[in-house]
């Protein structure tokens, strides 16, 4: 029983409370500062008008502010020791039997509370059933098989993750290894048309599955129990868990894949896909006939329609462009205090019952664990609703204006409206494969062009027909230069500004710099971590602009990574490897998305996978080359003293 | 309760270490049969010195941490010489830049395993090259950046490496009720070896430059060391001379055989602040999260709070591995007793979670609360 409590006058308590917002506040202004001031000079500068809807944005941007000043502090306050205390007395009163069950619980319940699968769902939106059936299957059909996919993944992870510093191994052959598989499966799916597709996916999905409240609970417990087993040497080794539980979930993913591979219809053609011939391999894609039947209305085109699809009624326009509605802020509030409860309650609920029931122990302080898990609710709704209404907002907005900048110089907006059209003019021109299509000729005062006739373009009452130009904006001569610059430099600004924001990853640094006593910063990682998700993006953009093979892109960062992982001391690349997984969070996912449809949606993009498995890998590759500035500063510190005794 | 409780005089060994040494000093403990000792993460800062960019005169000055670790473990007073002698020599201690080492005397009231029988080879004396008679500074501030510049000024002073820990306090803030979440616990600890006789005037200037008189800025106290040595290698990088001043200082030392011919300046007699001598230093030991129940037991005796920290445990039996507490309570000597009963019969109550118990009087203390009281406690 501790002295009596001070009771203080309430103008110093208010004060004290005023104080401690104040500053927490004003710490997450510095973080949010950098992406804002980004987004909103972009707008100015390049566009030359102020962002739609400044107020809402400004709101939205206030929201993720004091959001974020709740996450972190009820991480760090709630959260985190509790978690921390689970991991100490692991290992004395639990060991293997109480360790692996439990790792693969959080892991599970970490995955199911975290909407990883929606975003994975969003990017991958536009993919044809067609084109590649295995992502269709895996994203629209089924996707509670790919959430059970990476959950196992991470519950494995985590299981491995915690065991490792009970058993006390050491990190640097797990990652090789795992890396190893990772590229041997990778490039063994790059060889199967049917598998190939599948990458980006998976990759994403490790990317994407450890949130800020996983990545804070999962750091917490690897403290307690490297600290408490005492077979581990060094800090490092507290380290290790979230790498894991970024890599397993890939690894599941393509398993999954390869199980489903042989009982799904390999990628064909959209006409042969809706053959009735193909009707029998198809239909397992669908969850019934009628599925099928009005996934077959929304995608073929009108004039097929009809021999394709046995008695299919009207013909439907083509290629709705996908909008994004403004969402009321209470409804919006609503959906995301459900999954802010989604997010923390599961966890905290099964760390309270181990540490209660399990090992017996109660926190000291109940109330503060207790209102630090109030404070990491709150803040998590009113971070994502602050992202929804306002910074995704944002980043869509540059990210739609971004490849209409470079396509105003040629032909503006990308249309031709032709006034007083006469469909008279209309020709028939034949296809290689034997196919008939209609086309007509564009006269612009200096050339001839002959583009594709499509009837839902002609509006017979007006007499207008709007042609819409749909060349890859990235083959134009005079605009690609400097409008995929922008693009670029838009990217990589948003990756750098919106990881200097992501609460895990603060999580991560201050947990660094406590168990490194201060000698690595929690700023200069964080900003290490931020270059590696700006290139990473950029990288990631150039993927999707180019349609570049996934594995082209995840080989050469993992291949360098080998070298660079033995080159660096066992401390850092725990740290390093971590980081990869900690970047893509609450803030960069939605925001990446955010940006990935804008572009998407200007470009005619349909599958946005890979940019945030690009951000992940570089990260692990910049904070390595961090980890090795600060190895070579440090050798010099130790040489130079050498040397002057040498010289003594 | 009110027998005074049996206690054996011990010696206590830390050595503060670059992270690099710290296998090698794992590996010597284990072949030692240290039965115990303790690792705690630290880092050391010295002074970068580097040329001035465009050619101006003179070096310019950059603060430099790197990763280090401190050992401590208690020794019987006949064999701790041999012992801290043996490591000393096996570590390359003498050279600058691979750390230095300490002993104290402390009274041990309980004891965390019993202290080895070692060959006492070289008996009591202090091993050759050794310093006798010194005294440890540790200042005690949150953490939010005033121990940078703390120990920036130790550097400046010159006497030895600043090695720096962190730890969190109890004591005022629980009495808070839930306000105490606006305060953050987190502390920073700023340790520095000095000559014994250099101490007070040294903490006088820590306290005046450091602001250590002003409410709220933090503590310092001072304990003495029977014997130890420094590292002299404070200013790394450019240099001007062919040895360093920290080189020629240690040469003269070692020439003299002690640093009584480097005593600083008399401590300022018209200093507006007194340090207060007559308090005492508890250290306990325990495993993770238990060390509230002591601290609640000791401030119920009249403790104003305690430093804890975590560290790890390096022990010859395997199964006996991991991380333990320690904390550190600085209490006036007229309620050390008091304390000191009441924390083993809190141990008692809980069934031996106690498994360290020293104290250790102090030289000076002082903060805004001590120094203002220190008549009173004088008195």
């Amino acid at each position: 029983m501790p002295k009596s409590t001070i009771r203080l006058p309430l103008p110093s308590a208010l004060r004290m409370i005023g104080d401690y917002f104040v500053s927490r506040l004003r710490q997450q202004v510095r973080s949010v500062a950098f992406i804002v001031i980004y987004m909103v000079a972009f707008q100015l500068l390049i566009f030359g008008r102020a962002p739609a809807q400044a107020l809402t944005i400004a709101g939205g941007i206030a929201l993720v502010v004091v959001g974020l000043a709740f996450l972190l502090e009820g991480l760090l306050l709630g959260l985190m020791p509790l978690a921390r205390q689970v991991g100490l007395h692991l290992s004395a009163r639990g060991g293997l039997k109480i360790i692996l069950p439990l790792g693969l619980l959080l892991g599970i319940a970490s995955t199911l509370a975290e909407p990883a699968v929606a975003a994975l769902r969003a990017v991958g939106g536009g993919i044809a059933a067609w084109e590649s059936p295995l992502l269709f299957f895996l994203l629209q059909t089924n996707p509670d098989l790919l959430i059970l996919a990476i959950a196992i993944g991470v519950g494995v992870a985590v299981a491995i993750g915690m065991a490792r510093f009970y058993i006390g191994f050491a990190l640097k052959p797990v990652i090789l290894l795992s890396v190893g598989l990772l590229v041997v499966a990778s490039l063994f799916c790059s060889y199967s048309d049917a598998l190939a597709p599948i990458l980006g996916l998976a990759w994403d999905a490790g990317a994407v599955t450890t949130g800020a409240v996983t990545v804070s609970v999962v750091l917490a417990i690897g403290i307690g129990l490297s600290r408490s087993s005492g077979k581990s040497q060094g800090a490092g080794s507290s380290f290790g868990i979230i790498m894991l539980a970024s890599a397993l979930p890939v690894l599941a993913v393509i398993i999954l894949g390869m199980i489903l591979v042989p009982r799904l219809p390999a990628p064909t053609s959209a006409t042969n896909f809706f053959s009735v011939e193909m009707r029998e391999q198809v239909l397992p894609l669908f969850e019934d006939e009628d599925a099928f039947q009005d996934y077959a209305q929304e995608h073929v085109g009108a004039g097929r329609q009809v021999e394709q699809v046995d008695g299919a009624p009207t013909p439907i326009v083509n290629e709705s462009p996908r909008r994004t509605t403004q969402p009321s802020l209470l409804k919006v509030l609503g959906t995301e205090s459900l999954m802010a409860l989604r997010a923390v309650l599961p966890l905290a609920a099964l760390l309270g019952i181990v540490l209660l029931f399990l090992l017996r122990d109660r926190p000291r302080h109940p109330d503060e664990i207790v209102i630090g898990i109030v404070f990491a609710f709150v803040g998590m709704m009113l971070l994502t609703t602050g992202i929804r209404i306002g910074l995704s907002q944002l980043g869509n907005d540059v990210g739609r204006r971004l490849p209409q900048v470079y396509g105003e110089v040629r032909v503006e907006r990308g249309r031709i409206v032709v006034n007083n059209f006469d469909p008279a003019i209309v020709f028939k021109a034949a296809t290689p494969e034997g196919d008939t299509i209609e086309a007509f000729s564009i006269f612009d005062g200096d050339t001839f062009e002959t583009v594709t006739y499509r009837p839902e373009w002609y509006d017979p009452e007006r007499k207008i027909y709007i042609h819409q130009i749909h060349t890859s904006p990235l083959t134009h001569p005079v605009l690609s230069q400097i409008g995929l610059l922008l693009i670029l430099l838009f990217a990589f600004g948003m990756g750098y500004g919106a990881t200097i924001a992501e609460p895990a990853l603060n999580a991560l640094g201050k947990t660094v710099e406590e168990i490194t006593v201060g000698t690595t910063k929690s700023a200069s990682l964080v900003r290490a971590v931020a270059v590696g998700v700006g290139i990473g993006l950029v990288l990631g953009v150039i993927r999707i602009l180019y349609n570049l093979p996934m594995v082209w892109m995840i080989l050469p960062p993992y291949l360098l990574l080998i070298p660079l992982t033995l080159a660096s001391d066992e401390d850092f690349t725990g740290i390093a490897w971590d980081s990869g997984g900690v970047t893509t969070g609450s803030v960069t996912v939605p925001l990446v998305m955010a940006m990935g449809l804008g572009l998407g949606t200007q470009l005619d993009i349909v599958d946005g996978f890979g940019i945030l498995a690009m951000a992940a890998a570089y990260t692990v590759v910049t904070v390595h080359i961090f980890g090795l500035i600060v190895l070579v500063r440090q050798r010099r510190v130790a040489r130079a003293t050498a040397r002057e005794h040498e010289n003594g | 309760m009110a027998e005074t409780p049996k206690s054996q005089t011990v010696h206590h060994v830390t050595f503060a270490l670059p992270k690099r040494l710290g296998d090698k000093m794992a590996r010597l403990l284990a072949a030692m049969e240290i039965p115990l000792a303790l690792a705690e993460n630290a880092r050391s800062v010295r002074l970068r010195q580097l040329p001035r960019r465009f050619g101006f005169l003179g070096p310019s000055k950059r603060k430099e941490d790197s990763p280090s670790e401190i050992y401590t473990f208690t020794l019987e007073s006949s064999s701790s010489a041999a012992v801290v002698g043996a490591l000393a020599s096996e570590l390359g201690i003498d050279r600058p830049g691979q750390g230095s080492v300490h002993v104290q005397e402390v009274s041990e009231y309980v004891a965390a395993t019993p202290a080895p029988i070692l060959p006492a080879a070289g008996g009591n004396e202090a091993p050759s090259g050794f310093m006798r008679n010194l005294a440890v500074i540790t200042c005690i501030l949150s953490r939010s950046g005033s121990g940078e510049e703390l120990s920036r000024l130790e550097l400046e002073l010159g006497t030895g490496v600043p090695i720096v820990t962190y730890g969190s306090s109890t004591g005022m803030r629980d009495r808070l009720g839930l306000l105490r979440i606006t305060i953050p616990p987190e502390k920073e600890l700023v340790h520095l070896l000095v000559p014994a006789l250099d101490a007070e005037s040294v903490i006088h200037m820590l306290i005046e430059n450091g602001r250590l008189n002003r409410p709220g800025k933090g503590f310092v106290y001072c304990e003495s060391a029977s014997f130890g040595y420094f590292d002299t290698s404070l200013r790394i990088g450019h240099q001007p001379h062919l040895a360093s001043m920290e080189q020629l200082i240690a040469a003269v030392d070692h020439l003299k055989g002690n640093t009584d011919w480097r005593r600083l300046a008399e401590p300022d007699a018209e200093a507006t602040f007194r340090t207060n001598r007559q308090c005492a230093e508890i250290v306990l030991l325990c495993p993770p999260e238990h060390s509230a129940r002591f601290v609640d037991a000791a401030m119920q005796a009249g403790a104003e709070g305690a430093t804890t920290m975590l560290l790890r445990r390096l022990t010859t039996k395997t199964d006996e591995g991991g991380a333990c507490e320690r904390c550190i309570l600085i209490v006036p000597r007229s309620i050390a007793e008091p304390v000191l009963d009441s924390i083993l019969h809190a141990a008692q109550e809980y069934g031996g979670k106690l498994m360290s118990l020293q104290l250790q009087p102090l030289l000076h203390v002082f903060s805004h609360r001590f120094g203002q009281t220190s008549d009173s406690l004088d008195g």
